[in-house]
């Protein structure tokens, strides 16, 4: 087998991170004040939205803020349906 | 709540826990030990493998509390320093891994698959003895080759 160009074996780099538990998967990251983000979907399979009342979710112990498509919108954040 | 006190890759740890904690919980939440996954929540994919009192468990589907006064070993354990443990080393040389997800799950189970069955292993063994270990990855190929060679270096 040649040492270099065709033919060569070339080793991966990451192997090792993962073989010693230190992969930090998006599961393993820990950041100190880091939130979750839930989301909320329909319970309907074919529906039109005639509003959305954040105010119990947002009250709720914990709960940092609660987003809806219109504020996502408001800040430029486009959301198409595919 | 429950304090729990065990021996954690040779280091004592203690923590208070909900008596429902997993051991998987316990190591990757409280002790920062993330090395050891959760793959499925059903006990089915061997990501969560550990050593506890010298036999691999899957530590999902264990509660901490019962892991109270053991010795537990994690994938974090074994290497030495910046030394791979051979079978680590075997998983490298042999393209055992490929996202790693379960690779640690992997590793523990063949060490525990050496401990009971010696250095000389064969692929049915191997195979066989790694039912409870899946991977989305790699189709087994590599790893099989990698528990084989790895158990043969550690026997050197």
């Amino acid at each position: 087998m040649a040492e270099n160009g065709i033919g060569a074996s070339v080793r991966r780099k990451e192997d090792k991170r993962y073989l010693i538990g230190k992969g930090n998967y998006t599961d393993d990251i820990n950041v100190v004040g880091q939130t979750y983000a839930i989301f909320v979907r329909s319970p309907h399979a074919h529906a039109t939205i005639n509003s959305i009342d954040t105010a119990n979710a947002e009250a709720a112990a914990g709960v940092v803020a609660g987003f809806t498509g219109d504020e996502l919108a408001a800040d430029g954040i486009e959301l198409s349906l595919l | 709540m429950p304090v729990i006190h065990m021996r954690v890759n040779g280091n004592p740890v203690s923590g208070e826990v909900e008596a429902r904690t997993l051991l998987v919980q316990f190591l990757r939440d409280d002790l920062r030990l993330t090395g050891t996954h959760v793959g499925c929540d059903t006990s089915q994919c061997g990501a969560c493998v550990v050593h506890v009192d010298g036999k691999s468990v899957k530590s999902c589907t264990m509660l901490a509390i019962m892991a109270d006064d053991c010795e537990v070993m994690t994938i974090e354990g074994l290497a030495n320093g910046s030394e791979l443990h051979p079978m680590q080393q075997a998983f490298m040389d042999n393209h055992g891994l490929q996202c790693g997800f379960c690779t640690p799950g992997m590793v523990m189970s063949a060490l525990d698959i050496v401990e009971r069955n010696g250095n000389e292993l064969d692929e049915a063994t191997i195979r066989k003895e790694l039912t409870g270990n899946i991977c989305r990855c790699t189709g087994y190929h590599n790893i099989v080759k990698a528990v084989k060679a790895g158990a043969k270096a550690m026997g050197d």
